[in-house]
């Protein structure tokens, strides 16, 4: 299944919103986009761009509803459409247990098109303006797959990519992200051009996977294969001997050079925050397109009611729980959302005096945990990821003041938190800070304070009574009995 | 409506080349397409006839008019390969 097939089946479901009217790439399309996100309303399929005969724009296909954001993944991966989160999580999991190879394949419809050389023309694309206060046009959703110079490990992440002239792209690499580990540790300081493709579109788990972030060394291609459960189709790029996805939409080809850097940004992050100023980041060379006839640039509005925060933000930092799971730690990580954005959570049922800690260190030394800054545990019994009353009143109440941890300051820190001052945000750090809430795991179980609410407070025979004689004495409401509300 | 933007950063660091009218490599974005040039140029705070006017930026919290309005003359459109300094260098403040 390709993005265009996934976008047909979101169609047929009612996910989709196609519009042939012609939309400006020039904020109107993610302003449209914005808005059937604050609505929770559909994904959107833009046909007609002012200015370009051919490209289309698609934005927010796997963004869902707030109460069901991960349908449009379960229909992207053939999953049931009605399944549960922790279904869906569950099954997510166990498929990535098993990484399928990809396979090669001689020519795929990503290579219809071919610009090479002095014909690069990234403006031939209708890439659009997101956010008025953008430092240029963005690429949000992609691919960008390097290769490791020590190794065979080859990685896809996702970067904020400007397009800053016809043939440059700035990219916002973290200093320890995966690509960035590769060029900052690898090939820079050997002085070596590191080549790179930036794929968009093509299947939704190569999409998908691209955004998850998975531990180091581990090819995001094969977890793709696993996740759709049948191998990704690769074929050769034309300018450097990596492979791309044969069903992208674009694929770029270029080259990062070492020390060469290029002001990029500001831009509206996913944090939800205007994240200047515009700084010295590295410089994507392109040095060749191929791309399918009219082909679809697919975005996201980051940083608005939502944006990536509701679903691709969960998907990404799901590498955590996975992370943590191959590590053997057995817990559950969760993205707790508040608001427009989230809160990375973990239970754990296993518990001894000093495994938070264990655990503690495990999440806040994830190289992704360098987009975050603070987690908080519970125990499994006492938290849901859909009650974000449960979640704050959990926080408030069972954490012993002294379970309130804050690290040093020197701790990696992507610098795009609003709270981080200007000298944080130039040294990338900041302090880290994790929430224990979980009860002392050397209490007893009758030293643990009965929660005080009506499923725990009254036998069973007066629940039942009250439920009983409620309508009867006159009362509009339905009763509401909590699941797990006595906990 | 100016074409061009200009960050304030090379208004700040420059005052004195601008007086003195002395060319000056910038970077400056086209608001048609939001690509980004490299141009050797004379920037004056008075309009001159013919002369381009330029949209002064600020990009501490997005790229943000400051209500400026300069005036440049381009002496030379540098190749496309050649990387001007950063604007935060230019500020020493990155």
């Amino acid at each position: 299944m390709d993005l265009r097939e996934f976008l047909k089946k979101l169609e047929e479901v009612g996910e989709l919103k196609v519009i042939d009217q012609e939309v400006d790439w020039n904020l109107e399309a993610s302003a449209i986009t914005a808005m059937t996100m604050r609505l929770d309303g559909p994904a959107v399929l833009f046909n007609r761009i002012k200015g370009y005969s051919q490209g289309r724009l698609s934005a927010e296909f796997f963004q869902g509803a707030r109460n069901n954001f991960w349908r449009r993944f379960s229909i992207g991966l053939d999953m049931d459409p009605e399944i549960k989160w922790e279904e869906f999580s569950r099954e997510l999991y166990e498929r990535l247990k098993n990484p399928i190879k990809p396979v090669l394949v001689s020519t795929g419809p990503c290579k219809e098109n071919i610009l090479i050389g002095k014909d690069v023309n990234l403006f031939a694309f209708p890439w659009p303006y997101i956010h008025d206060g953008d430092g240029g046009r963005y690429g949000t959703i992609l691919n960008c797959i390097t290769k490791d110079l020590g190794s065979a490990w080859v990685n896809w992440g996702n970067y904020r990519m400007q397009i800053q002239t016809k043939n440059k792209v700035g990219f916002q690499l973290g200093p320890f992200s995966d690509a960035g580990t590769m060029y900052y540790q690898g090939y820079e300081p050997r002085g070596q051009n590191m080549p790179f493709c930036v794929s968009l579109g093509g299947e939704p788990a190569v999409t998908m996977m691209g955004v998850f972030d998975a531990p180091k060394g581990v090819s995001e291609v094969e977890l793709a294969g696993a996740a759709q459960q049948k191998p990704v189709e690769m074929v050769r790029a034309e300018t450097n001997d990596l492979l791309v996805p044969a069903n992208a939409e674009i694929v770029l080809e270029g080259e990062i050079r070492p020390y060469e850097r290029m002001d990029e940004g500001p831009f509206g992050e996913m944090i939800g925050y205007m994240h200047g100023p515009r700084s010295p980041r590295p410089v994507g060379r392109i040095n060749c397109i191929t791309y399918r006839t009219n082909p679809i640039i697919p975005f996201n509005v980051e940083g608005t009611e939502g944006g990536d925060n509701r679903g691709l933000t969960q998907i990404f930092t799901s590498g955590i729980d996975f992370g943590l799971k191959q590590k053997g730690i057995p817990v559950d990580y969760y993205w707790q959302r508040t608001g427009d954005f989230g809160f990375p959570t973990v239970t754990f049922r296993f518990n001894y005096p000093g495994f938070s800690w264990v655990v503690a260190s495990g999440v806040i030394s994830y190289s992704l945990f360098q987009w975050l800054h603070t987690t908080a545990f519970f125990d499994p019994a006492d938290y849901s990821p859909d009650d974000l009353d449960g979640f704050i009143e959990s926080i408030f109440l069972k954490a012993h003041p002294t379970n309130w941890h804050v690290t040093d300051s020197d701790h990696l820190k992507m610098s795009v938190s609003v709270f981080q001052s200007p000298e944080e945000k130039k040294r990338g750090l900041s302090a880290k800070t994790w929430i224990d809430a979980t009860w002392p795991a050397t209490w007893r179980p009758e030293e643990i304070p009965k929660k005080v609410a009506f499923e725990n407070c009254y036998p069973a025979e007066i629940q039942e009574w009250t439920v009983r004689e409620w309508k009867r004495l006159g009362f509009k409401e339905r009763p509401l009995i909590k699941k797990g509300g006595g906990k | 409506m100016s074409r061009y933007e200009l960050d304030e950063a090379y208004v700040r660091k420059f005052r004195s080349e601008i007086e003195k009218g002395s060319t000056l490599a910038i970077q400056i974005r086209d608001g048609q397409d939001y690509s980004w040039k490299n141009v050797k140029a004379i920037l004056s705070k008075t309009p001159l006839e013919s002369w381009e006017p330029l949209r002064v930026t600020n990009t501490v919290s997005g790229q943000r008019p400051t209500g400026e309005v300069i005036y440049m003359k381009i002496v030379e459109e540098l190749p496309d390969d050649e990387l001007l300094p950063s604007i935060q260098g230019i500020l020493n403040w990155w």
